[in-house]
């Protein structure tokens, strides 16, 4: 995608602010933070304390009052809502922390629904995304329905859906909340077996400690501001 | 993204039956209401045409507005072969048409006296089958003076078959004139007001007994199906040259413009019901796609956060609608067909309905089953509109889910 020098992500003093009808609700008040290429990143902080605000303005699903994001080299904070659209389609994955599939598409629809987006062929589309699903333990879900699937088994598709088109980052906002203990670890296992084979960069939110234990890197972030780093080597 | 849209659709299959249901019933409905009241128009126009006498009529001049028995086609001979000369004409029938009186020992009444051509009238209409007694002006039987009546006037008179009845007229010279017929039929054509005025005799008869001579009052012109009636009488004037000005010549239309009139007003009166019953279908339509965009916020902002931009949400709304509209459609145009297609080959008899009198403004609808009519350009055009109110009532909720900030959407419900 972008150029290869720098980091991948660069935030200076960002700022959010929500306003609602007088009351303005402070959700970030000036971020800094770098992001290498083939991180694996953890945010955490109390409730509230900004972790989604900071997740939806680096995948440009919003606009900050202040300072900047480039990524790869670019600029994204002010980018129009398609141009945003574009940009995500082409660099972002995002995994959330649930409903995150198309429920009128089949599990294997939905691994390559950015593909598809992308306009790849259905061969090379298939070709991409049978080998990812059959490596996350997918192989017999691939024709259910979400609906049909299990909330870990859903989790996994979605996270299929934002490597398999080549984004090298993946925005997870909370991806284990609503999985069990057991199911958490071994997605966060799987995220980080996929971050070390396939060198996709991960940044994701979680409240949960034994989730947090997975990350290389964690970044504290309380009432708006990053209030402190620590680094792991591996776990 | 169809596949999606269609997917999409089916995901409450209630909601979208019953849209499609409705909008598909109302098809069908407006369908085989047009191609009826098409088929209406038509047998109004050939029977309008049938008991004018033709689509042009040649009178003389000033005689449509006064029916007075001076205003004659003196030299019809040369108006005749002139018009049988003519492209686009395919029979000229002359006739005699006199307001009269007849009279017996009970009373008398008011007819409209038509001296005719069995033969040439057959070419359009033939009341031959009417005739419930007696012939109708046979050339066999040998009377000198025959004559037909209404079932109403035989009733009111008292006559019977072969009774000598006087009729009273104006002849074209003004004069009072009184002649004997002898009564050679009895005509039942089941409309009670045509019935109670009709009289019909030979040209011959009437012209010997009201001294016309070979006048003729009117000369009916049967028109090929393509021919213009507008364009005939435009050619045929020109072709009379200096005696056009002691003629009128008229269109059906010119002659019964009430009928003209009352179709047009048909017309718009159905393009009203339909433009009503499509905006009420319309407004449902658009209140079940905005509640489908509403439910599904969180999943459109998803569509969003992958990558899917603005135009593209609102393509997906809209295709959403375009293949319910198609299903909708299409199931409207088969209905409408599957019924239109029995109206064409069977008819849906109206005395069905109750025994009702046919008659408007003094013209016979002869014809009591109605067909159906299918005129593909009409059935297209109104899919098309169908198709564009279904669009129309979309683009709201489809603009409502364009405007959706995916962050936004994607906080609902989390
Ligand atoms: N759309 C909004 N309008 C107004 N205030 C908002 C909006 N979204 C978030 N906030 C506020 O901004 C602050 C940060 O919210 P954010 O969702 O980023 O927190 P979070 O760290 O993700 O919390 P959680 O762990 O509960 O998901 C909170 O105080 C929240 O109430
Ligand atoms: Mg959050």
């Amino acid at each position: 995608m972008i150029d290869s020098n720098g980091h991948l992500i660069e935030i200076k003093n960002l700022t959010r602010t929500y306003r609602q009808g007088i009351v303005e609700v402070p959700a970030l008040k000036g971020v800094d933070l770098t992001i290498d290429r083939g991180e694996f990143t953890a945010l955490y902080g109390p409730s509230g304390s900004g972790k989604t605000t900071l997740l939806n303005l680096i995948g440009c699903l919003d606009r900050p009052d202040q300072g900047s994001i480039a990524i790869g080299g670019r600029r994204v904070e002010q980018l129009s809502r398609s141009a945003a659209a574009t940009f995500r389609l082409n660099h972002i994955g995002f995994v959330f922390q649930a409903y995150n599939l198309i429920p009128v598409l089949t599990a294997c629809e939905n691994a390559e629904f950015i593909l598809l987006l992308q306009g790849v062929p259905r061969q090379q589309r298939r070709a991409v995304v049978h080998p990812l699903l059959e490596r996350v333990g997918l192989a017999g879900e691939m024709n259910r329905k979400p609906h049909e699937l299990s909330g870990g088994q859903q989790q996994r598709v979605a996270v299929v859906r934002a490597i398999a088109s080549n984004s090298r980052i993946v925005l997870a906002d909370e991806p284990t909340a609503n999985l069990d203990a057991e199911t958490a670890r071994e997605l966060i296992r799987l995220m980080l077996e996929l971050n070390e084979e396939q060198g996709v960069t991960f940044l994701f939110s979680t409240h949960d400690p034994t989730v947090l234990a997975h990350a290389h890197r964690l970044i504290e972030i309380r009432s708006g501001r990053i209030n402190g780093e620590r680094s792991r080597l591996t776990s | 993204m169809w596949k999606v849209a269609w997917r999409n659709l089916w995901r409450n299959r209630t909601r979208t039956a019953l849209s499609i249901a409705a909008i598909g019933l109302t098809h069908a409905l407006l369908l085989v209401f047009m191609a009826i009241n098409e088929a209406g128009y038509q047998s109004a126009e050939q029977s309008a045409v049938k008991t004018a006498g033709g689509q042009l009529l040649v009178h003389g001049s000033g005689y449509w507005q006064s029916l007075s028995s001076r205003h004659t086609v003196d030299h019809p001979t040369a108006v005749i072969s002139t018009l049988e000369g003519m492209v686009g004409v395919e029979a000229v029938i002359g006739r005699v048409i006199l307001q009269g009186l007849v009279s017996s020992s009970h009373g008398s009444s008011m007819v409209r006296l038509a001296g005719i051509d069995r033969q040439q009238e057959a070419l359009q209409i033939d009341l031959g089958p009417y005739v419930t007694q007696g012939s109708f002006l046979d050339p066999a039987d040998q009377a000198a003076n025959p004559l037909v009546l209404g079932r109403g006037i035989i009733h009111d008179l008292e006559l019977e078959l072969g009774d000598r009845v006087v009729l009273t007229a104006t002849d074209p010279q003004g004069e009072v004139t009184r002649a004997l017929f002898r009564l050679t039929g009895i005509l039942e054509t089941g409309s009670d007001s045509y019935d109670e005025y009709a009289a019909y005799t030979t040209v011959e008869a009437a012209q010997r007994a009201f001294a016309m001579g070979e006048r003729l009052t009117q000369i009916g012109v049967l028109l090929d199906q393509n021919a213009q009636p507008d364009a005939i009488r435009n050619r045929l004037q020109r072709l009379l040259g200096e005696r056009a000005d002691t003629l009128e010549v008229l269109t059906w239309a010119e002659a019964y413009p009430d009928l003209v009139g009352y179709i047009e007003t048909d017309r718009g009166l159905g393009l009203v019901f339909a433009i009503v019953a499509f905006l009420v279908v319309g407004f449902g339509i658009a209140n079940t796609f905005l509640m489908s965009v509403m439910e599904r916020i969180r999943e459109l902002g998803l569509l969003g956060a992958l990558g899917l931009g603005p135009g593209k949400i609102l393509k997906l709304v809209i295709c959403e609608a375009s293949c319910l509209g198609l299903t909708a459609v299409s199931l409207g145009v088969s209905l409408g067909a599957a019924v239109n297609y029995y109206l064409c080959a069977v008819g849906l008899d109206l005395k069905m309905f109750g025994d009702i009198e046919w008659d408007a403004g003094g013209i016979i609808l002869s014809e009591t089953v109605i067909h159906s009519s299918f005129d593909a350009a009409s059935w297209i055009v109104a899919s098309l509109v169908v198709l564009a109110v279904v669009l129309a009532s979309s683009l709201y909720p489809a603009w409502r889910a364009r405007r959706l900030e995916p962050a936004q959407a994607m906080r609902c419900f989390q």
